[in-house]
């Protein structure tokens, strides 16, 4: 069932174009993440979605009811902000039970319900304070149960981790997975943090410039990403990038990547490959192993000796960055495993994991 | 455990050079403070002084003397009994009238400037530089150019002479102050707050009632105190618009410390001058420290 709907939604300001015709479905219950660099128009979006701002042309459409004027109150949603955004002047209690109140709900039903979230949260012993004697974690927790205790029937999240260090964001993040499973409410969450998508999403949503470039499962979005952009965006070290040219020998097609040439037998093209077509191979680094390590795939996996240039640790593994002719490569060494500089290595290639992109569209084929 | 207090011997001579230096760049500061509050305290020392004298030992000489035989009969002839054009009836019913046509005035245009500024801060709607800039454009406008025009305006309306006329006029003439305080104050204010507050469901006013002013009690003291001053200490409008009824204490003190009937009694003058002065000074007196925690406000983040 269809809970939020996006149809061709515009927003400008002046003659800047913030977002361009966006359209997005979203079922009740999912957990939908808005991924982007800064500037790229999710969290216009979400304001969007809220109420808060307004769009230049399009609809929306919450629970099957067209919002598009709709004030934000009337919405039913609740957000929670990256500044926590907690009115100053008032106990943390009365920060959550003001919405209830506002809606003309009855004190008596409110204390309780107001406890029982807050009990939830672990901020009861907070009840009674100002947020400015709370820590960050706290503020946090206080601005979201502000949101839980409406019950409402989209949750908003712009930012909210963004400002916790990084310790506290890994546990909250956790949190808000859980509580998301247990409500099961549907929700929509802007960052710029690949990690909080990718963890948190049932599907994400990567945008940039005001356009959407892919929908998709986190591990879909990963592991087919639709162009360079995307591809390059995700993965921390980022996705490695080959130029060169197909090459079309009877059935089979590989990849001339100067150096190299990568068999593609196993790609599944999207678009009839042409030969001599100019393209850029895509390999995250963690298929990029030494030849002895077992690949993920159980397959054997194309191998090439190659010469370490430099190598990093991360404690977790190794990365080391390899010669492959003009161009080098990154890939991802188990922690104990730390080659020579200089010392050529036999290096395992999953090309099962590979992504094939027009040189002159970038976009995926 | 041993005695860890006494570890550390105390240094003899304590006026070692650095401290030496210190004290010098302290009692120049001191030095300079004394002067500066002494030119500001001068005039005011006069004026108490010489309203406790008897017009005999004023005319004997001796401005800065304290007074020899303290009198309070000044003050109660400034107040009750002193001539102030055909009536003798001191500054009693001017005071009055300067309560009731300041009170509501700085009261009106400090809510209206409060809602203005939180407006235009706050619910950006189009046009709003455009009405910004007048304000502030308003700012600037010279009040005798005024003059003549709201002379016809308040006859028209038929309030000339009265005291809600001179309310209306400084109610009117304040807005653009006001406005412009509590705009750029409000300005600081989070926008998170006010959308979360909208998602809430509070609307414009409540918001501003429930969330924006409980927040600005130093702007609000800065307000009520620039136009407290203002307003009490105007002579130009005063003088332009009232009657003698409605007249406020500066139209009162310019009348009777000008009028050239009799002997000028120095000493009624005075204790008149600081009857006038009184409300301002106690108000500040009182909230000082919120105006001046108000006027840096927002200079630093924190």
């Amino acid at each position: 069932m269809i809970d939020i709907r996006v149809s061709n939604c515009n927003k400008s300001y002046g003659s800047l174009r913030v977002l361009k015709d966006i359209n997005l479905e979203i079922e009740r219950g999912e957990f939908i993440v808005l991924l982007g660099p800064s500037g790229c128009g999710k969290s216009t979006l979400l304001h969007i979605v809220a109420g808060l701002d307004r769009l230049s042309s399009g609809e929306i459409e919450i629970g099957g009811r067209d919002v598009t004027d709709v004030e934000p109150k009337d919405r039913d949603i609740a957000m929670v902000f990256q500044s926590y955004a907690l009115y100053p002047t008032m106990s943390v209690r009365s920060n959550m039970e003001f919405g209830l109140r506002m809606r003309g709900k009855p004190m008596s039903e409110i204390r309780p319900l107001v406890e029982e979230k807050a009990r939830m949260l672990h901020i009861d012993h907070l009840l009674d304070r100002r947020p400015s004697q709370l820590s960050g974690g706290q503020r946090q927790r206080v601005a979201i149960g502000r949101a839980l205790v409406r019950d409402p029937k989209v949750f908003l999240f712009d930012e909210p981790l963004s400002n916790l260090d990084a310790k506290l964001r890994a546990s909250m993040r956790t949190e808000i997975k859980k509580l998301h499973q247990s409500l099961g409410t549907t929700a929509i969450y802007v960052t710029h943090d690949q990690l909080e998508a990718m963890t948190l999403a049932t599907r994400m949503v990567v945008m940039k410039a005001g356009e959407i470039q892919q929908i998709g499962k986190p591990e879909e979005v990963y592991h087919r990403p639709v162009n360079l952009f995307v591809a390059d965006f995700l993965g921390n070290p980022g996705m490695n990038f080959m130029k060169g040219h197909l090459r079309l020998d009877g059935g089979r097609v590989s990849a001339d990547v100067g150096a190299a040439t990568l068999p593609l037998d196993g790609y599944a093209f999207e678009v009839a490959p042409v030969a001599g077509q100019a393209v850029v191979i895509g390999l995250r680094p963690e298929s990029i192993q030494p030849a002895s390590v077992q690949m993920s795939d159980g397959g054997a996996p194309y191998a090439l000796t190659l010469k370490p240039i430099l190598t990093e640790h991360t404690g977790s593994d190794n990365l080391v960055v390899l010669a492959m002719g003009e161009q080098e490569i990154v890939g991802k060494f188990p922690s104990d495993m730390l080659p020579k500089l200089g010392e050529p290595v036999a290096i395992g290639f999953d090309l099962s994991r590979v992504s094939v992109f027009d040189a002159e569209s970038e976009r995926r084929i | 455990m041993p005695a860890l207090t006494n570890a550390l011997p105390r240094r003899s001579g304590w006026l070692t050079p650095r401290r030496r230096k210190a004290i010098l760049t302290r009692g120049f500061l001191y030095f300079l403070l004394v002067i500066v509050a002494a030119f500001f305290a001068g005039p005011l020392y006069i004026l108490l002084s010489t309203s406790f004298k008897t017009m005999p030992e004023i005319q004997s000489g001796g401005l800065m003397t304290l007074p020899h035989e303290p009198t309070v009969q000044p003050w109660i002839t400034a107040w009750g009994e002193a001539c102030i054009g055909i009536t003798c009836g001191g500054l009693k019913g001017y005071f009055g009238n300067s309560m009731v046509m300041t009170i509501p005035a700085v009261l009106i245009s400090v809510m209206i400037g409060a809602i203005n500024g939180y407006a235009l801060a706050k619910w950006p709607f189009p046009g709003a530089r455009f009405v910004f800039a007048a304000l502030v454009a308003g700012n600037f406008v010279p009040f005798q150019v005024v003059l003549a025009p709201v002379a016809v305006t308040l006859r028209t309306l038929g309030l000339f002479g009265s005291v809600e006329g001179l309310i209306l006029i400084h109610v009117i003439y304040g807005i653009p102050i006001t406005t412009m305080l509590f705009r750029n104050f409000f300005l600081s204010v989070p926008n998170d707050l006010i959308k979360a507050a909208r998602i809430d469901g509070a609307g414009f006013f409540w918001i501003f009632f429930r969330i924006v002013l409980p927040l600005s009690p130093s702007v609000i003291v800065v307000a009520l105190i620039l136009q407290f001053t203002g307003i009490w200490n105007d002579f130009l409008f005063a003088v332009s618009f009232s009657n003698p009824s409605s007249a406020p204490m500066t139209v009162a003190l310019n009348n009777l410390v000008n009028s050239n009937f009799g002997v000028k009694e120095y000493n009624v003058h005075m204790a008149a001058t600081v009857i006038a002065a009184a409300p301002t000074l106690i108000l500040y007196i009182l909230l000082g420290r919120y105006f001046l925690r108000g006027m840096t406000a927002g200079a630093v983040k924190g």
